[in-house]
């Protein structure tokens, strides 16, 4: 299946729709000033790519809010959609509204546009929006949804910009990406795609802007801010983008990079770059739009994207303003200059980094480009090991203490519980097939702990000296990178939100990740909260471990799938594999750990075998106002003798 | 002469156990004092601190000793705990 982009929206410093963003980029203009919404006396420079606007007494969530609405509305208007009813969507970001739940402004958005398909909220720090657009392909793909809306929103505020203040990454200037002063600035907007597949936008008659061709995302597994210097997870998404695009290192004709102009960022990106494309990168033209609108944290991915096709359809790449000298481990042509340069782009690569060790790679096609999408073959998935885990301490059993001293509950929780899954599933791997293993979390909000600690420190010291560590647990996928340097994970990882199961949203995510793409042979789903809900819900984490392509293996997982009406979705995941209904899983549940769905499974896969029953069918559905998840197991055989597990618990 | 050294190791002393009980409460380490070697590298392969924990020492030197400690100075003094307490007591003495 082809997809294709049919909108553009964005919203930024640099201009409050496309046009005033492209004319801009053209003429040279930043869109990166003093900030004045909030006081940075305080602090060492204070410049940053904010959206003016005078009302300072305005709440950061109708804020985020009307960001996130100017640039959808401009989306969807663009794909002249006149029915938002077939509209999902798949937002990133890093924020949301902070201290709430993460995909908040995913339901005030989807509210304000009176969208009737699916909401999926990602954060990855400066990957959210990154990722929401490959899980929109992925969408699209399965046929789950007819038409996605993709893309990410965030705002820069006082904390956020003390926080990068106190790490030493801002910049005094507006940030000189690969050039000789390092450091970065801050910026915030949102910026959205809407994505169909081909057949889709010729049935409604409209043009497509842009080929979306793949994606690829990976796990630094190195350290939880820090990019590994020598950018082996930059060049494994690359890889991964360029294995489901079907596309040559040669075949690259522009690379939109992340460069926040950190010395950090910078040089492991180039690095990883080179890796990736070897002697290609050396005549690649490699832009970083960051010099334009500053880094707009979760809404890069989807702002940097625009920035790409709206250069590709003006045969022209944008260039990295603010160039001086090269700094050392920098791009060969880093497209200096205050102008767009004209060049005829056929495939071009936008490459993102977050926080908490994670990348990815989009890759972008001329919207004539003539290219055969690759044929996928599903391979089949089997449930290899579970785990609930509600002890904070579990991990320290497996792990020495002083890897996890600066870590928190959340981290801590899901560390453990994945420490259980391996052990259950009996699986040691060799470091070389790490880079095929995943993990997906589903997770709604951040670790209290943390978000104490930082308001903690804020109160007794100032914001100026604000808590450093506990800022950088402030991101939602920092308990799935911390679980990926501990176990040494470099495959695909996500956080994702959604009602009314996070935890199941992330098995369909994974699921469908695993089954349609070869770059993952394991995947870890997992879910975690460490909130205390009451007596029927508790703090815990809670998983499962799917294989690829294992035949013998009793348990599988043969169907997934999303509704908003119930029975269809739960036909659809039937269809699948050929299954009459089995009977839905309930029963008495010991805990939530977040995730109620991914308990009853993990229930349902331990009462298997006394049970004459081959296939269930567990099923997320509290209020069809959101959705419904379907996900059918089946038992293969009977396993009477499962084998006794080493047990690494000593 | 004699009393003047014995000062002086008695004020460097309190600065270290006080730089011991600083680091090992800010970086959350399940440790006591007695168990941390001075010379111990911070980073790499000694104690495998950081660059945040490196932002987050500084902060709390800063504000538990009221003193500024400038990049340069930070890079130089977080080597060992000793070097950490060489860069306080020249700024405390600076004057003597």
């Amino acid at each position: 299946m082809k997809v294709v982009i049919t909108g553009l929206g964005a919203y930024c410093a640099l201009g409050s729709c496309v046009k005033e963003l492209w004319d801009a980029i053209e003429e040279g203009k930043c869109g990166i000033g003093p900030i004045k919404r909030f006081d940075t006396a305080l602090f060492d420079t204070g410049i940053g790519g904010v959206i003016p606007g005078d009302d300072n007494s305005e709440s950061d969530e109708k804020r985020l809010l009307s960001y996130a609405l100017k640039a959808a509305n401009e989306a969807l208007n663009n794909a002249h959609i006149s029915d938002n009813s077939i509209v999902s969507l798949v937002l990133g970001t890093s924020n949301g509204i902070m201290g709430r739940d993460i995909n908040e402004i995913s339901y005030n958005l989807a509210d304000e546009l009176n969208l009737g398909g699916f909401i999926i909220t990602v954060s990855t720090a400066c990957t959210s929006s990154s990722h929401a657009i490959g899980f929109a392909a992925d969408l699209l793909h399965r046929g789950s949804a007819r038409v996605v809306i993709a893309g990410g929103a965030d705002l820069l505020t006082r904390d956020v910009f003390a926080g990068f203040h106190s790490l030493g990454l801002l910049s005094k200037t507006p940030c000189s990406p690969f050039s000789s002063s390092p450091g970065t600035t801050l910026g915030e907007g949102a910026a959205f795609l809407v994505m169909e597949s081909e057949e889709t936008s010729r049935h409604r008659g409209v043009h497509a802007q842009a080929l979306f061709m793949g994606y690829g995302i990976s796990a630094d597994a190195f350290h939880d801010t820090r990019p590994d210097p020598g950018g082996s997870g930059i060049s494994r998404a690359i890889i991964n983008a360029l294995g489901s695009s079907g596309l040559k290192p040669g075949d690259i004709d522009y690379i939109n990079a992340h460069g926040t102009g950190t010395a950090a960022n910078d040089s492991s990106e180039w690095r990883g770059i080179q890796s990736a494309l070897s002697d290609h990168s050396n005549k690649l033209p490699i832009s970083s739009s960051k010099s334009y609108y500053g880094h707009t944290q979760g809404a890069a991915g989807a702002l940097e994207a625009i920035t790409t096709i709206t250069a590709m359809q003006h045969n022209v790449i944008p260039p990295t303003l603010n160039y001086t000298r090269p700094r050392p481990f920098s791009p060969v042509d880093p497209v200096a200059g205050t102008r767009p340069r004209p060049y005829n782009t056929r495939f071009a690569l936008s490459t993102n980094s977050g926080f908490g060790g994670v990348n990815t790679a989009l890759v972008f096609g001329r919207k004539d480009e003539a290219y055969k999408p690759l044929s996928t073959t599903q391979r089949s998935l089997s449930v290899v090991g579970y785990g609930l885990n509600l002890e904070e301490d579990y991990i320290n059993r497996f792990i020495p203490y002083d890897d996890l001293r600066s870590t928190d509950m959340s981290a801590k929780l899901l560390a453990g519980v994945v420490a259980m899954i391996l052990n259950d599933a009996g699986i040691e791997f060799r470091s070389d097939e790490c880079d095929k293993i995943g993990l997906f979390v589903g997770q709604d909000h951040l670790s209290d702990e943390s978000l104490k600690a930082l308001d903690k420190s804020i109160s007794e010291r100032g914001i100026r000296h604000l808590s450093a560590s506990a800022f950088t647990r402030l991101v939602i996928n920092y308990p799935a990178g911390v679980c990926c340097r501990l176990f040494g994970f470099k495959g695909p990882v996500a956080a994702i939100s959604a009602k009314p199961d996070s935890g199941m949203a992330a098995l369909y995510l994974g699921a469908d990740n695993l089954a349609r793409r070869n770059d993952t042979d394991l995947m870890i789903i997992a879910s975690v909260d460490d909130h205390k809900h009451g007596k029927d819900k508790s703090a815990g984490a809670v998983g499962l471990l799917l294989r690829a392509g294992d035949e013998r293996s009793p348990i599988r997982l043969t169907g997934w799938s999303l509704s908003r009406k119930s029975d269809k979705g739960t036909e659809e995941a039937l269809k699948m594999d050929d299954l009459k209904p089995g009977n839905t899983a309930s029963g008495p549940l010991i805990s939530s750990a977040g995730s109620p769905g991914l308990c009853a499974l993990i229930d349902t896969i331990k009462n298997i075998n006394h049970t004459d029953q081959n296939s269930f069918l567990i099923r997320s559905e509290k209020d069809l106002n959101y959705m419904g998840i379907d996900i059918i197991i089946e038992k293969k055989y009977q396993y009477a003798n499962r084998p006794e597990r080493k047990n690494r618990n000593t | 002469m004699q009393t003047d050294l014995k000062g002086r190791i008695e004020i460097r002393e309190s600065t270290l156990l006080n730089v011991l009980e600083i680091l090992i409460s800010a970086l959350n380490m399940k440790m006591q004092p007695g168990d941390l070697d001075p010379d111990t590298p911070l980073f790499g392969s000694g104690l495998g601190l950081d660059s945040v924990d490196a932002v987050v020492i500084i902060v709390e030197l800063e504000s538990r000793f009221s003193l500024r400690i400038s990049e340069e100075e930070g890079r130089r003094a977080l080597r060992t705990v000793n070097t950490i307490v060489d860069l306080i007591l020249s700024k405390e003495y600076a004057n003597d």
